[in-house]
Formats: structure tokens, sequence, C-alpha cells
């Protein structure tokens, strides 16, 4: 974790006093977020972490509060006389327990979804955040990951040499699986669309990748679409460190790369909050200015195809029960929620879905970039995802698919230390390997399910 | 089969490893190829690791300890020219959870090189035994020393598969091999010179229910 060692304490308090008086002149909702709670703890009765593990300091207007009570104390009238009476607090000079306590929330933002007034937790949770990010108090994974995603445009670090090597073997492996040449185009200037997955898709569970490739290939677009070898991976880790300037500079180079391929889409991948950045943040809040293409989703499109009627499937290949767990930032912040839902349909025999769904689901207990931390690994485990287990093992499902990186890593994390017996992947998985190229499905050896 | 504590490993041989606590080799300069051994059948191989096995082993070795780096899972199939359902099949548990930590690459390294190498989502351990509703293998033919661990598991006998139990189970495979019968209890016992409590020790559910079961042969 970091500790802010260049700091002093009368330092800090300045500046954590100053940044959240800042707040007053800052957007309108924030503003409402601090004046209007009426803390009747709704937020808490829905919350996956204070469900997980009833704690004071888990609760989530009690860790608002910490940004809450200094507010009320310097921008307020009330606050300055009254003091405590009113809620007004002064910062206790303690960042760890900030840190601890906004690295304990998930940001999945069902909070906002129940709470009378409307007010989204995770937007305080992420000025949190920031003000531990300008006081170097963000914890190392997060720094790192966030650095490396600025120096080489990806969370890996993988060089376009590498990713190259990767696109060759992604080629030969279907390749194998259905005997023709289906084409992972990168870096052709002219194409229409800009596949950004986040980068685990390609180099770490190929499958949705292939997926994608697959769809196009039978809809004879395998010229119209293109992957960038410098640009290969939306995951932005600004938005989880609060940190705004480095979510825009992270997000610059894909918007330039695509201008440069003069793309008329950018087509995002299963990840959440990548497609939540340029879908909600970027696009509608014109970072750049007006833009010559649209952000879509790789699912609504593929999803958009299978009600053409232009794609095909033998169900026969997946015939476990199979589960959608809606990530948050496509469920809840995005909308996208009936297009998986549409291909998991398609593709396999037994879909069944998880109660509750969509909008309402609940956080799989990584979000907000946690489940890259595993240091608190603990905490996700026993905490964070208690609920999340008990919904998918209520379901029956062997083969839980999801869009979200993060919540894949969770996931597979809880499938080890729970002792589960069911599997974990994505979506356009599914769809690559039941989809028919020429009459006939991948030929793949099944160790699975 | 092995005694787990905390943060060490004790396998059958007798020899004991420390692990960090995801269970990965730490420190890693302990390693040696019989860790490699005896973790592989904790890691779901069963049979000796083949040349394909030592491949991968080998690679990884040379890039953690020569190059300081662990490749990510593609490019390490790439780089010995395998397919993703090979390295499956070759690493029933995965290619983090099982060849790189059958490869001795202590899960710290793995995560600080680059935490996305410890994404990788599930495989399912591979089913490979069909049986009968009775636990009964449904196929003579199918029967490897895997099955025989699973039953063993089932009874929960702290020695595990011991070499008197691969005498007795190789007596009543060829002896089904050759004349397509079973033999009875006392044929059986005479000709490996078994007693009735050693018997009830190695096969605490019996005969037809212990011996029989755990040699593959089908119930009649």
């Amino acid at each position: 974790m970091g500790n802010g060692e260049n700091i002093t304490g009368q330092e800090l308090h300045e500046k954590v006093v100053e940044s959240v008086t800042a707040i007053k002149n800052g957007p309108k909702v924030l503003n409402l977020y601090m004046d209007v709670c009426a803390r009747c703890g709704t937020c808490a009765e829905v919350c996956p972490v204070y469900q997980g593990e009833p704690t004071e300091l888990r609760n989530p207007v009690v860790r608002s509060d910490f940004i809450r009570g200094i507010y009320k104390k310097y921008t307020t009238t009330s606050g300055k006389l009254l003091g405590s009476m009113v809620g007004a607090s002064d910062f206790d000079g303690d960042m760890k327990k900030w840190v601890d306590s906004f690295y304990e929330c998930t940001g999945c933002r069902r909070c906002a979804t129940y709470c009378p007034f409307g007010i989204d937790n995770s937007v305080i949770t992420r000025k949190g955040r920031a003000i531990a990010d300008a006081t170097g108090y963000t914890p190392d994974t997060m720094k790192k990951v966030v650095q490396t995603s600025l120096d080489t445009c990806n969370t890996d670090g993988a060089s376009p040499e590498a990713f190259k090597a990767s696109i060759d073997f992604l080629e030969e492996e279907m390749k194998d699986e259905h005997g023709v040449d289906i084409k992972i185009p990168v870096d052709v200037v002219g194409a229409e669309y800009f596949y950004v997955p986040p980068s685990g898709d390609v180099l770490v569970n190929p499958e949705a990748t292939t997926g994608i490739a697959k769809v196009f290939y039978v809809l004879g677009m395998q010229d119209k679409w293109t992957m960038s070898s410098k640009c290969f991976d939306g995951a932005n880790y600004g938005l989880f460190t609060g940190n705004d300037g480095h979510m825009k500079a992270d997000n610059k180079p894909y918007v330039e790369e695509a201008k440069r391929f003069g793309a008329k889409y950018m087509f995002m991948g299963e990840c959440g909050h990548a497609y939540r950045i340029m879908k909600m943040m970027m696009e509608k809040g014109k970072w750049w200015g007006d833009l010559p293409f649209k952000v879509i989703n790789c699912m609504e499109w593929t999803a958009d195809r299978i009600k053409e009627g232009k794609l095909e499937f033998d169900k026969s290949k997946n015939p476990m029960p199979v589960t959608y767990h809606d990530p948050c930032n496509f469920g809840r912040s995005c909308g996208i929620v009936e297009d998986p839902r549409v291909i998991l349909e398609a593709a396999c025999e037994d879909f069944r879905d998880m109660t509750p769904n969509r909008g309402e689901n609940w956080c799989c207990g990584g979000g907000g970039g946690l489940s890259a931390m595993d240091d608190i690994r603990d905490f996700r485990m026993k905490v964070s995802s208690v609920k999340k287990m008990e919904q998918v093992k209520a379901t029956g499902a062997k083969y839980v698919a999801t869009a979200c990186s993060n919540c894949k890593r969770q996931f597979m994390q809880l499938i080890e230390s729970h002792n589960a017996d069911f599997a974990v992947g994505g979506v356009h998985d599914m769809l690559s390997r039941s989809i028919l190229i020429n009459g006939k499905a991948a030929e793949r050896v099944d160790w699975e399910g | 089969m092995t005694k787990k504590e905390p943060n060490s490993i004790t396998f059958k041989c007798g020899k004991t490893y420390l692990l960090d606590d995801q269970g990965f080799l730490n420190p890693p300069d302990q390693w040696d190829e019989k860790f490699a051994k005896c973790m592989a059948r904790e890691q779901g191989i069963w049979e000796e690791l083949t040349d394909q096995h030592w491949q991968i082993i080998n690679y990884l070795r040379k890039k953690f300890t020569k190059e300081h780096v662990v490749p990510v899972v593609v490019l390490a199939c790439a780089d010995n020219k395998l397919r993703l359902s090979d390295l499956r099949f070759l690493f029933p548990t995965g290619y983090h959870r099982g060849a790189c930590r059958i490869a001795g690459i202590n899960y710290d390294f793995m995560y600080e090189s680059n935490y996305w190498l410890t994404y990788e989502t599930s495989t399912m351990p591979r089913v490979d035994h069909s049986v009968t509703p009775r636990g009964y293998l449904s196929d003579f033919d199918t029967w490897n020393e895997r099955f025989a661990e699973l039953i063993i598991r089932e009874w929960k006998l702290p020695q595990g598969l011991t070499d008197r139990h691969r005498e007795i189970i190789t007596f009543m495979r060829e002896f089904y091999t050759k004349n397509k019968s079973i033999p009875n209890v006392f044929e059986a016992c005479k000709s490996t010179n078994l007693d009735i409590k050693e018997l009830i020790e190695l096969f605490p559910d019996g005969y037809h229910r212990g011996v029989c079961r755990i040699s593959g042969l089908p119930f009649f």
C-alpha cells in the first residue's frame, strides 16, 4: 500500500480539506449527494459488502460520511456553527483508514438503484480514492497497473510483437477448429470496426476474441474490422484510482487510433468499465470533441445479428446449465442486459437466469478494481462475495458466463477457495464453441464441464 | 495420501517442501525434479510425466530462472507449438495453477510481474471414467491408477494407495483378463496371501464392493 511518505500531517490535512471543499464548486450532482442524505440505511440493506459481513466501516453511509462530514464542517453555515450536531466533523489525519475503507467499496452502484434520493455512493468512493491518490496513498498494485497501462497502452505490459504472436497463434487455433482461414486483421487502416477488448481476452482467455472473429467471418465481413497492435486493452484503471488525468491519458491513444484507422465504429469487447468509460463518459462528455465514429458494444452487435437470423448454432456443444452474471458496469451502468442473454440462449442448451438479475444484480465482490488486489483477497473471498456465491449455487449452473475480466478473475478465485464445481468464462466463449461455420461447429477437445 | 500443513507439503516419497499461502512452491530454489513429479499427481496428472510435460516444465523453468519472466498462456502455447486444448489435456488444472505450479514458480512472482497471469479462467477437472450408478467402472479397459486413487480417497485411507493394494489389484485384473470371470474371495485371498484382517484394513468396503470395484471389475 502506498504510504504517502512524502507528505506531512499538516500538508495532508490541508490537502484533504481543500479537495473536499472544492466539491462545492464542482459538479452539481456531487453537491447534492453531500447535502441530501437522510441516513435511512437503505443502501446498507442492498450493499454486497455490508451484507457480506456487517461492520460499521462497511456501511456505505459511514464511509461516505468521511467526506460528507468535512464538507459540512468547512462549507455549510450549520456545520461551522453546530459541528457534530449536524454531522460535521474534521479530518482525523488517519488516511490509512480512508484507503482501507474506500478500497472496500466495489463501486457497483447498487445503492444508487435503491436510494430514495438516488445517491450514488460509488461517486463519493471515487472522490475518496482521488484524494488518496493525490496524497500518494493509492495501493501499490493499483499504482503499478495504472503506470503499466500509461507506459504501454495495456495493463499487461505486452509489446506489439507479443500481441502479434498471440494473434498468429489464435488464427492457427481457429484453423484447427474449423479447417478454414479465419483472419484477425491487425492495424488495417480503413477498417469500419475497431475492436477494443480487455487484453486478457487476447492473451489469457482468448476464446472471446476468437468468437468475435468467427462472427465476422460468418457474416463475410473479414476485411471490415481490425485490432490495433498498440491499443488492444480497453481496461482503464484511472476510473478505479479516481485520477481523472490518468483516466483521460489512458483513453486518448484509443480515440486517436480509431481516427487513424478511419473507423466508423469503436467496437468494444467484453469489458464493463472500458465500455462505460468510452460510451458514458468519453463519448457523452465529449472529452475529445465530436467524434467521427460511434461507440458500440460487441454483445449488442452480435445479438442483433442473431435476431436477424444470420448466425447458426449447434447448441449441443454447450449442454451444461449456463447462467449469466451481469457485470455491474454493463448491467446497471450501461443497460446492456438483454443482449448477452440473446447470445447465450442461442448458443447454449440450458440457459438459466440468476435471481436477482439485470439492473438489480449483486456485485461479484471484485468490482471497482478490487479484483486485481490480492492483498485483500480474504475480504473478497469471505465478505464481498458471500451473496453472489449463494445466488450462483441456487441456479445449479455449471458455467457462469460473464462479460468482464475483473468478474472472471474474482469468480476464478472464488471457485478455487470455495471448492465450487462450476466454471467461469465469457459470453462469446460460448458462441465460439457452438457457432456453425460452413455447417460445422468447432472441433475441440472438450476437457471442461 | 499426503499430509498437508498450512505452508508445507509432504509427499508420499517423504520429502517436504515449503509452500506459500496459495499452495505454490516458495522459496523457489527448493525445486527439483522430484517436486515436479509429486506435485503433478496433486494437479490431476496421475500417470508419469511425459516428454511433452517436461518440455513445458523445462521451458517455464528456463523463462523463470534465466529470464525472470513468466509468459502469458497464449505465448507459452505458441512457443511450444501447442494448442490451448493440448495444454489443458496435459495440465488439467490449467496453465498457471497446473503447469506453473509444477514448474515451481511462486504465486507472488507471477502476481507481481503481471497480475493478469493469475486471471486465467477455470477448467473443470476432466471426467475420464464413466461409472455405473453403483459406482463400478462401466468399462474394464478404462481403468487406471487414478481411478484407484479416487476410490482410496473415498475410503479416506490414511496411507493412500499402497504397493500391497497394487499387487492385489494387478492379480484381480490379470485373473479377469485371462478367465473373463471374477475370482471368488477364497481364490483371491489364497493367491495373494491375504488374510481377512488385512483385507478389511486395505479394502474397508469388503470384497465385492472393495477389491472388485477398485480393480475396475464389473458388477455381477
